[in-house]
């Protein structure tokens, strides 16, 4: 059990995806609850951290919230030294944004030697999804985690950090015990749609993995 | 630590001291864009005494002047090659800090790099200049480093992805490796396998995994190989041994190799797969199922998810060559493989391995399928564990959507439904079997209640199309007597896992109940008896969970609406009076709950009768009055919230009068005027509370419902309505609500609705384009501006301009900003509200004396929308089309058509068409992003295009040669088409043949793209 006054366990959690598909929308979203809904591209990086509390204490990310755009990318692969976790970000409703995908995964592989990495599909709560459920086999092949998320209605919002910090604790039944502070979502995901998503997803995950990235 | 290192390590840390950060970071910035900023980091990396976050940035700064290429001479290349090779030969060597991974991981991309542009023809021996000799240095480090580059280079020059990426580049290497090097590389593996390092052995099977994909597969398949796969899985004394995981990918890359089934089969001889399945069914899952250090950053998934996808790969390889090569030996590899698959899936309680061998389960059920009766045992054995491991575990809460068991459950449910597509007797009859032993159990779980309606749902799911006598049966049974562990009696005497699986076991039977309207239809007299769970403990009276009530709300709203016919025959009375009584405010539920509930209730009042009786008018009645009295008591104590609840509650109602094509009967004046006393009371209610967004936001839906309940009676409400919501609607996503309600009315009445649009026209136009604003630069916005306003020159170094900066623009991630994608939303709605007066005899609107003033503004839009620049490339061609559709509705009624004297002109549209609409027809589509990125030959591209030549053919139809000759002297030459071929396109467009003008048009595209493409490069 956690106990008061604890010291926090802090981790450098790196944040990695093209241009536009939300990083830093998503780690606003936990840090203030705001729903930015303005882009301003990321120069280089910037460190915000996120504090979560959990049944074994508190846990600090700090979150490496990288450039997607190459043009304001400073030292791109330099901030990934030292790195604990990361999170690769694509935008569902745009299908060059998870055929990058793999180049991040390799990038961030060759510097951060086997660290527990997440995969998030963002923006599911727009209709128009390019990327569906069935394309997504790339977390199958190099075996990390996926979550279909949306920072816009909160969907999932903290199932990533709840995975990443099971594994960087090292407890499998790890879990949250005070919600982060969030502005109410901007919309609310309709019953059946989320339904309609973890089917889809379900269906996905019985699909044999390609062999290949066919789909890529 | 000098200067230099420090302001490496200091640009690394954005966490520094703010000023010195900034200023290391454009020191660094400075010294990477710098001309000779490689030279400078090539002589650093030859310094010793640097650590390795400052080697890694020196490499990085090389790796990007040799992908640039640009500022390198050939001897520069021929320094760098050397310089490479000679730091990687260094790396065995040194201490472990200057071997961290992530500098020879750089280190191996910049070999990679210099491989894929320089071997063989420049740099013939570099893998026996750069990796081979490793294998001869120090030991264990340089073998270790040997399979490090391999990685690389097989990442970034070999594999499948590189090679979609730069075909050219990866063929050449792979034939060049396999002339120069490939039997070195791969004997070395294979020496490897033969050693007593795990770690080298983990490493070599990474590489068998990679490099099997394209190498003679005897080079990998070696006698060393099959005894390490049978040493490592194919021992019976049934224990884990190391590198499991390894060993299992590596095979099973081996076998999704592309060959021949004949081959696949002397393969699957060859490495004694029967053997191997045999062990793998008895290979139980040791308790702490993880990689072996040696193999944690392989990207290998545990074990037993290896053995399970070894194992599907097996049988599926067995099931094609089956397949191809009618093999009775293939047929009975496939047999020996689902002992093995229904251990992995019985003891596995990982997801991911039940759903890595499902795809062979599936397949076997299917072989299985038509001679069921001769493959009984083996089906009957997939379906008995499918059934085992499907129970809710006893310390299993379902409403844990994080537990794994959730994600496996699903995937056996999957399973099971495919089963039953195959053998649905055997199905149903163990579903009966597991009811049958509930009902004389004293004790009846909720977890296996669960079990047996979920089971059930699905063999109703797959067997909807066919009447099953026997599934019609077990599911009347299971409605008509539900087991007595949902009952009220039974609760609170379980602690919260049970009370949250019993809670499952309603929803599953309300899920059976929703899928058996046909059996109920047909068996009308059972209704009552099957609500009866909805209306207590067992659903909305449930008495401790708000999930289990708000849930119940749900189901019974489902299961009604399939039901409404049944219900108005029989039932009317009853159902309302049951449902009635939750309605109220109630501590038990919640305002939603509530609403979900008054939308049954609409449902089942508004279902369409032949004959209407006065009981339904006056069921609404007793509906909506006290709803009435809330908004009344809203104004008076000046509180909207009750009155918000109201609102939304008649939105409900309404919505299931929505389809109410009844006939005409003296019941419809008595609907006509409750609805009239809800359209009062509303107003009445908006009028106070207008300022306030919640209420706008309500009233918008109320009033879309409305439209389609209440008949031409909303028309005059709209009238009042639509003013004020402009006025107090703020944002592009809450002004586009009020479009929709406007094209609603307009879809809804037509012609009729011509006094009340044309009233609130204007307004709306205005209100929209306050909100609407130009994205993607500057740039666009000119050659908007010099498409509509006048044809010239202009034009032509805007396309010009456009076409250098297009591709900036379309990958800007700005496009696709949430802000952006509410602007765009709006605007599009906009067009197709417009779109629709046009359609739907409302075009008056448009040029009637009131809105005269904004008609400009209002073509504006579509001419913009032309391009499609001001909205993403998804949705792009159909905004193209959309305006150009517009655009010719315009032509056709606004000008005069001379062969049939219909139609009068439109004042100053007659010179508008020839004037400007000339020359949207050729710059939209060549300005167009769309056209730009995906060419003028795709689907989506034709339809656009072929838009624009219907548009051409009007504008000729209509103002003649006038027209043709705009485009033939103005337009074309403007864009710097011969005299000739322009005045050869105005004769085409003369001509009636629209198939050759479409051609001819694209055509001539293409050649002005060619144009300015050429005067962009000068």
């Amino acid at each position: 059990m956690a106990n008061p006054g604890q010291e926090a366990a802090t981790f450098k959690l790196l944040l990695v995806g093209d241009g536009g598909t939300g990083k830093t929308t998503f780690v606003k979203r936990h840090l203030t609850g705001e729903f930015e809904k303005k882009y301003i591209a990321t120069v280089g990086v910037e460190v915000r951290p996120l504090k979560f509390f959990t049944n074994r204490g508190p846990i600090v990310f700090n979150c490496w919230d990288t450039a997607g755009q190459e043009k304001f990318g400073g030292l791109r692969d330099g901030y990934y030294i030292s790195g604990n976790a990361a999170i690769i970000m694509f935008d569902v409703t745009s299908r060059v944004t998870y055929k990058n995908v793999p180049t991040w995964h390799k990038n961030l592989v060759r510097v951060c030697n086997n660290i527990p990495i997440v995969l998030c599909g963002n923006k599911v709560d727009i209709k128009d999804r390019k990327v569906k459920a069935k394309m997504i086999t790339f977390h199958r092949k190099k075996n990390l985690q996926y979550y279909d998320i949306s920072a816009k209605n909160n969907y999932n919002f903290e199932k990533p950090f709840l995975w990443l910090a099971r594994k960087l604790v090292g407890d499998l039944n790890l879990t949250f015990v005070e919600a982060p502070a969030l502005a109410p979502p901007e919309v609310h995901i309709d019953e059946s749609y989320k339904q309609q998503l973890e089917e889809q997803m379900a269906r996905a995950q019985a699909e044999p993995v390609p062999e290949e990235d066919d789909d890529m | 630590m000098d200067d230099f290192e420090t302001a490496i390590l200091l640009s690394l840390n954005p966490l520094a001291d703010k000023d010195a950060y900034q200023q290391a970071t454009q020191f660094v910035a400075k010294v990477e864009s710098a001309h000779d900023g490689w030279r400078f980091c090539v002589e650093r990396l030859a310094q010793p005494g640097y650590r390795a976050e400052t080697r890694f940035w020196c490499l990085q700064v090389i790796l990007k002047a040799v992908q640039n290429d640009g500022p390198l001479q050939a001897k520069d290349k021929d320094l760098l090659r050397t310089v490479v090779v000679q730091f990687i030969a260094a790396l065995p060597g040194q201490s472990a800090s200057m071997e961290q991974n992530f500098v020879v991981n750089k280190s191996a991309q910049l070999f990679a790099e210099l491989v894929g542009q320089d071997y063989p023809e420049t740099w013939p021996r570099a893998f026996q200049e750069g990796v081979i000799p490793l294998l001869g240095s120090d030991g264990g480090k340089g073998i270790a480093l040997f399979f490090s580059l391999l990685q690389v280079v097989d990442d970034d020059l070999t594999s499948k992805r590189a090679a979609e990426l730069h075909a050219t580049r990866s063929v050449r290497v792979k034939d060049a490796m396999r002339g120069d090097c490939i039997e070195q590389i791969t004997s070395t593996f294979t020496a490897t396998l033969a050693s007593n390092d795990l770690r080298l052995m983990a490493l070599a099977l990474d590489a068998i995994r990679r490099y099997s994909e394209w190498v003679d597969i005897q080079l990998v398949v070696t006698e060393t190989l099959i005894g390490l796969v049978h040493q490592t899985l194919g021992q019976a004394d049934a224990t884990q041994k190391p590198l499991t995981a390894s060993v299992a990918a590596a095979l099973r890359a081996i076998l999704a190799k592309g060959m021949p089934p004949a081959h696949k089969l002397e393969l699957l001889k060859l490495v004694r797969v029967e053997d191997l399945l045999k062990s793998l069914a008895m290979l139980h899952k040791v308790e702490d199922d993880v990689l072996g250090p040696e193999e944690t950053d392989l990207f290998l998934a545990h074990p037993q998810l290896e053995i399970a996808r070894l194992v599907n790969q097996i049988a599926m390889v067995a099931i094609e060559c089956m397949s191809y090569l009618k093999s009775a030996h293939a047929a009975q590899i496939a047999e020996s493989a689902l002992p093995a698959a229904l251990r992995l899936v019985g003891e596995d309680d990982d997801p991911d391995v039940t759903a890595e061998t499902m795809e062979f389960i599936n397949h076997y059920i299917r072989l299985c399928a038509p001679n069921i009766e001769a493959n009984l045992g083996g089906v009957t054995a997939v379906v008995n564990i499918v059934i085992e491991r499907s129970i809710f575990p006893p310390e299993y809460n379902p409403f844990d959507e994080t537990s794994s068991f959730f994600a496996l459950r699903s995937k056996l449910m999957t399973l099971f439904k495919n089963i039953v597509r195959a053998a649905p007797g055997l199905c149903i009859s163990s579903v009966r079997q597991i009811l049958n032993e509930e009902y004389s159990n004293p004790e009846p779980s909720p977890a296996t209640a669960e079990l047996a309606y979920a089971l059930l749902n699905r063999c109703q799911l797959v067997l909807a199309s066919t009447e099953n006598a026997d599934v019609d049966e077990t599911v009347r049974l299971a409605l008509s007597t539900p087991l007595r562990c949902l009952e009220a009696a039974e609760l609170g005497r379980k602690d919260t896992n049970t009370e949250a699986q019993r809670t499952y076991a309603c929803f599953a039977l309300f899920t059976v109940a929703y899928h058996a309207h046909r059996i109920i239809t047909t068996n009308s007299d059972m209704l009552l008896q099957v609500l009866s769970p909805y209306f207590d403990e067992r659903g909305l009276r449930h008495p401790t969970s708000a999930i289990h009530r708000s849930k119940t709300a749900d189901f019974l709203l489902k299961f009604l609406e399939k039901l409404r016919a049944v219900v108005v025959q029989k039932y009317l009375n009853e159902v309302v009076y049951a449902v009635i009584t939750h309605v109220g405010s109630s501590t038990l539920l919640t305002a939603n709950d509530r609403l979900v509930l008054y939308e049954t209730l609409g449902l089942v009042l508004g279902f369409p009768v032949r004959k209407p009786t006065s009981e339904r008018s006056e069921n609404l009645r007793v509906v909506l009055q006290p709803l009435i009295r809330e908004l009344e008591s809203s104004k008076s104590t000046r509180d909207p919230s009750n009155g918000l609840f109201a609102v939304t509650a008649f939105s409900r109602v309404a919505k299931g009068f929505s389809s109410s094509k009844a006939d005409k009967s003296d019941e419809d004046g008595l609907l006509n005027q409750l609805w009239r006393d809800c359209l009062n009371a509303v107003t009445d209610y908006y009028l106070t509370f207008q300022d306030d967004a919640e209420v706008n936001r309500t009233v918008v839906v109320f009033a879309q419902t409305m439209v389609d309940t209440s008949g031409d009676l909303i028309l005059l409400y709209i009238k009042t309505l639509v003013p004020l919501l402009l006025k107090h609607t703020n944002g592009p996503l809450e002004i586009k609500k009020v479009l929709d309600l406007v094209n609603q009315v307009g879809a809804q009445f037509k012609e009729d609705a011509f006094l009340v649009i044309n009233e609130i026209f204007t307004p709306v136009v205005r209100k929209t384009f306050a909100y609407s604003v130009t994205v993607c630069a500057n740039k666009l916005h000119r050659s908007i501006s010099a498409t509509t306003t006048i044809v010239s020159t202009v034009v032509l170094e805007v396309v010009i301009d456009i076409h250098s900066n297009i591709l900036f623009c379309s990958k800007d991630a700005s496009n696709r900003s949430e802000e952006t994608r509410e602007t765009q939303e709006l605007r599009r709605t906009f067009l197709s509200v417009v779109h629709g007066f046009l359609t739907r005899n409302l075009q008056t609107v448009l040029t009637s004396p009131e809105n005269l003033a904004i008609l400009e503004v209002v073509i504006s839009a579509y001419l913009e929308g032309a391009s499609g620049n001001q909205f993403d490339l998804n949705s792009a061609p159909s905004v193209i089309k959309l305006s150009f559709q517009t655009l010719t509705k315009m032509v056709s009624l606004w000008t005069k058509d001379p062969n049939t004297g219909q139609q009068t002109d439109v004042t100053g549209f007659r010179e508008f068409v020839v004037e400007k609409l000339s020359g949207v027809c050729i710059s939209a589509p060549l300005e167009s992003q769309y056209f730009f990125q995906h060419g003028f030959n795709t689907v989506q591209a034709e339809k656009a295009l072929a838009e624009i030549v219907v548009l051409q053919k009007l504008c000729v139809e209509r103002c003649g040669a006038a027209f043709s000759l705009k485009l033939a002297k103005d337009v074309l030459p403007m864009f710097g088409l011969s005299v000739e071929l322009s005045e050869e396109y105005g004769q085409r467009v003369m001509s009636d043949d629209m198939k050759t003008l479409g051609r001819d048009f694209v055509g001539l595209l293409q050649e002005l793209r060619k144009i300015i493409q050429g005067r962009r490069l000068h």
